[in-house]
């Protein structure tokens, strides 16, 4: 069966229930009476298998069902849940995701999950019964199954999961017809299987087929009474199916009814009364009210290429908007500057939305750490509480792809450096379980990530110590450096102040690579601990990373943007004194000392004039100052004029060009010409390691 | 990529330093004439900037500072070739190209030795053509990626 064309469909999906089985399976350790819990979990089981078995995926579907097996056991009060038990699930889960990832990679899902698989029969079997007896067991458990759930068979009606109705509702979308075929073989038929193969063959070649009832593998099995259904989109006509369905020999007859829409099955199904249908009715009724309580409004799914398309063809508009401003403002005609501006306002609103549709919940990323943080406490002997807050916070897709990997790296190191084992926590008066917030929220332009824990902050001493044993700082400096810098000292690269290498955190990569990923993400990060009572890593991201706002700065005949949410502040050069110290630049600003850097300089910019001022001497008053900030350390960049703010699209530079360093991107302006844009951060590193602040401080 | 076999090559030729060269047309997305090209601070020398063509930011190669030619004034001929190869997409800025030719794959002879020196690993081939002019066919696989390599020892900013 081709069901490429669904095959995304089905990764999202499966992907959703196993995030559900997660989830749930956590909630389950701890309230393992809670039937409506396992309802839940066995329905996403039921499905998983189901659409992994429809489209052919057998290795997912068989563990699948084992697991199913085992939720239907617990269902049934045959088995009771352990930590153990659970251990195994989630074992299973994870074999599942990887299957979902290599299928994704479009590879088969073939996986080594037969130790798995024994487990979790194991489970099912039950220790303290014979194997006779375990086999009843599960026969018994699946029998119940079948009549308590709306398994779809031979002879009943068609229930269409989610995914098959997605794909029903696609054709119709698409002008396609959807047929359900019911096809009886001739009682006396002696090859059953061949002759349902031979339909689904006939059937395929005229259209593809969504569903089958009974499912694929077991009618070629043979395993239906004579009846089998089909739900085929096509677009040839009724007539069409129907001689293709009795071209194949040994039918009885075809019934053939289209589907008008993805509730028709099961509309229609609800028409005839039988026995089964209450219950059916009672699990959609289930149903309906967990997806109430998840989301109300009506969503569709876009491919992400599609999104990245809509938001280039916008990057476009955006350029010519800026264009088209310049123009309107050298013509002064009033009727094209309204016109301008009101353009102006819809395409900030329509930026808006775009950017709003590349926006996800932190959630998907969120979920994964419930389960880390229960396998690392029981791995390092702790008590560990996480509290996660704001999860419906939403970020740029691209960010919530990138992110993941540190905020998991920050929450072992808490795990591991931050809090205490139970006994050591006891003994100094807090409860046994440490607690581990993970909250985001937004503010202003920015979202923020706090990663706070309630351990035993940074021993400044230590972590001084081991600076200077490592030479990362000298003896003398460190006693003058504030606790913030020595905070900051974790994130130099090669850092670890764990008193023994463990297997979670301290492996030499750590914080330093946390922070440059949040800086690749124009992020920033910051650390604030208090001995004794706990740490707090604070991630501040930006909102987008394609459009932002920038000043676009000019020096020479040369233009570069610098983003806003690095400048500080701009002043004018003859408003502040340039002093010299060491043959480096410095302004006093707002009492601070502020290392200066003259573009030109810095990027050997042509022109006559040099902006390099002697120091001290009556230089030319002319120029700007503008002032840009990483953390707690800023800089002045010293240019000819500034020309404003403007929306720019950043544009990667090419990989041609991957080993320049000093830019972030490149962006095309209002005139056409391209522009590049400073990466601000690598100016104050590279200023940092030139001239450390604190030395300048000192001999002012 | 010495696609000596098959069918005739058809190339683009160009005009360096009064030498012609060829570059396969299916390397070619277009000729573009000069235009505002932006300086890249701590770029290699030969890279002249990058340029916006239609939306995307393109580097500009000069050919003859690749080559480590003399190095010339852009004329009203000069043009910048965008070739495309592998995933990397640049300009090439040439003295001059307008010409499209078919060159007969017999006629390609691997580099002879006489043309070894400075640039010669970045030549797929020397062909001779009606006139009996030689036409020195590039490999730009060759300019564009192994670039990626060196440059990697070369610049420390």
């Amino acid at each position: 069966m081709d069901m490429s064309q669904y095959l995304g469909v089905f990764i999202d999906e499966a992907r959703e229930h196993l995030q559900n089985l997660n989830d749930k399976m956590l909630e389950l350790e701890n309230s393992s009476d809670d039937p409506e819990l396992i309802n839940s979990i066995f329905r996403s089981a039921h499905t998983l298998k189901g659409s992994s078995g429809q489209m052919g995926f057998n290795n997912m579907m068989e563990l699948t069902h084992s697991m199913e097996n085992v939720f239907d056991a617990m269902r049934h009060g045959k088995v009771n849940v352990s930590s153990e038990i659970v251990d195994i699930l989630f074992e299973t889960l994870d074999h599942l995701e990887v299957m979902i990832d290599q299928i994704e990679k479009g590879e088969s899902d073939a996986q080594d999950v037969t130790a798995t698989l024994k487990k979790l029969q194991f489970i099912t079997a039950g220790p303290g019964t014979n194997g006779k007896d375990s086999g009843q067991e599960t026969g018994d458990g699946r029998t119940v199954k079948k009549a308590d759930q709306p398994v779809p068979s031979g002879n009943g009606s068609l229930v269409m999961n989610d995914y098959e109705k997605a794909a029903v509702d696609q054709a119709l979308a698409r002008q396609m017809k959807v047929f359900e075929t019911a096809v009886t073989l001739r009682s006396d038929c002696l090859l059953k299987a061949a002759r349902a193969v031979m339909v689904s063959n006939a059937l395929e070649s005229i259209g593809n087929i969504v569903k089958s009832v009974p499912e694929a593998a077991e009618i070629e099995k043979g395993k239906f009474d004579r009846t089998f259904r089909f739900v085929i989109v096509t677009n040839k006509s009724e007539e069409e199916i129907r001689s293709a369905v009795l071209s194949v020999s040994e039918i009885e007859h075809a019934e053939i009814q289209p589907i008008m829409s993805s509730d028709n099955g099961n509309n229609r199904q609800e028409e005839k009364p039988s026995g089964k249908e209450n219950k059916q009715q009672k699990q959609k009724g289930r149903r309906g009210t967990e997806g109430s309580k998840r989301t109300v409004a009506k969503t569709i799914r876009v491919n992400l290429d599609r999104l990245d398309h809509l938001l280039n063809l916008f990057e476009e508009m955006i350029i010519n908007r800026s264009r088209l401003e310049k123009v309107s403002q050298s013509l002064e005609n009033p009727e094209l500057k309204e016109t301008v501006d009101t353009l102006k306002k819809v395409s900030d609103q329509l930026q808006e939305t775009i950017l709003n549709l590349r926006m996800e919940p932190v959630e998907q990323v969120f979920n994964r750490f419930p389960r880390m943080v229960r396998s690392l406490s029981k791995e390092l002997d702790k008590k560990v509480r996480l509290e996660i807050s704001g999860a419906d916070t939403e970020l740029d897709r691209t960010v919530i792809d990138e992110i993941g990997d540190p905020l998991m790296h920050m929450i072992r190191n808490s795990m591991d450096h931050g809090i205490e084992h139970p006994d050591v926590r006891e003994k100094i008066g807090k409860s046994s379980e440490g607690t581990l917030a993970l909250r985001a929220y937004h503010s202003g332009n920015h979202v923020f990530i706090e990663i706070e824990d309630d351990g035993a902050g940074i021993n400044r001493e230590k972590v001084l110590s081991k600076a200077v044993e490592k030479g990362i700082v000298t003896k003398e400096a460190a006693n003058s450096m504030s606790d913030k810098d020595v905070y900051h000292l974790l994130f130099e690269s090669g850092f670890s102040t764990a008193d023994r290498i463990s297997d979670i955190s301290g492996r030499g990569v750590g914080l330093d690579v946390v922070e440059s990923k949040i800086h690749s993400l124009s992020g920033t990060i910051e650390l604030n601990s208090v001995p004794g009572q706990g740490t707090k890593f604070t991630i501040k991201l930006p909102l987008t990373l394609s459009i932002i706002n920038a000043m676009l700065i000019q020096s020479g005949e040369e233009v570069y943007a610098v983003p806003i949410t690095s400048i500080a502040e701009t002043v004018l050069r003859r408003q502040v004194k340039i002093q010299s110290i060491h043959q480096h630049q410095v302004i006093t600003f707002r009492d601070k000392v502020v290392p200066l850097i003259g573009l030109r300089d810095y990027l050997n910019i042509p022109g006559s004039e040099s902006s390099d001022p002697p120091a001290g001497g009556n230089e030319s008053e002319a120029g700007s100052i503008v002032l840009v900030r990483q953390g707690d350390r800023m800089i002045g960049i010293l240019t000819d004029r500034l020309l404003g703010y403007q929306d720019i699209v950043i544009k990667p530079l090419s990989r041609f060009l991957k080993n320049v360093k000093g830019f972030s991107g490149a962006t095309i302006l209002g005139d056409g010409k391209v522009a590049l844009i400073l990466d601000c951060q690598a100016m104050i590193e590279k200023q940092k390691k030139t001239v450390p602040n604190e030395k300048q401080k000192e001999e002012l | 990529m010495a696609s000596v076999e098959g069918e005739s090559l058809k190339v683009i030729l160009f005009k360096l330093n009064n030498e012609m060269y060829g570059v396969p047309v299916d390397q070619i997305l277009s000729i573009e004439r000069i235009q505002a090209i932006t300086r890249v601070p701590n770029a290699p020398d030969y890279v002249v900037g990058i340029m916006n063509l239609r939306g995307l930011i393109i580097p500009v190669i000069d050919m003859r500072r690749r080559f480590r030619m003399s190095t010339t004034e852009p004329t009203k001929d000069t043009r910048i070739i965008i070739v495309d190869v592998g995933d990397i997409k640049v300009g090439l800025m040439v003295d001059e190209a307008n010409e499209v030719l078919d060159v007969d794959p017999g006629s390609v002879e691997k580099t002879p030795d006489i043309v070894s020196g400075p640039g010669s690993e970045y030549i797929n081939g020397v062909a001779k053509i009606n006139d009996d002019r030689l036409l020195i066919l590039l490999n730009l696989q060759r300019i564009l990626y192994e670039q990626e390599i060196t440059e990697i020892k070369k610049i420390e900013v």
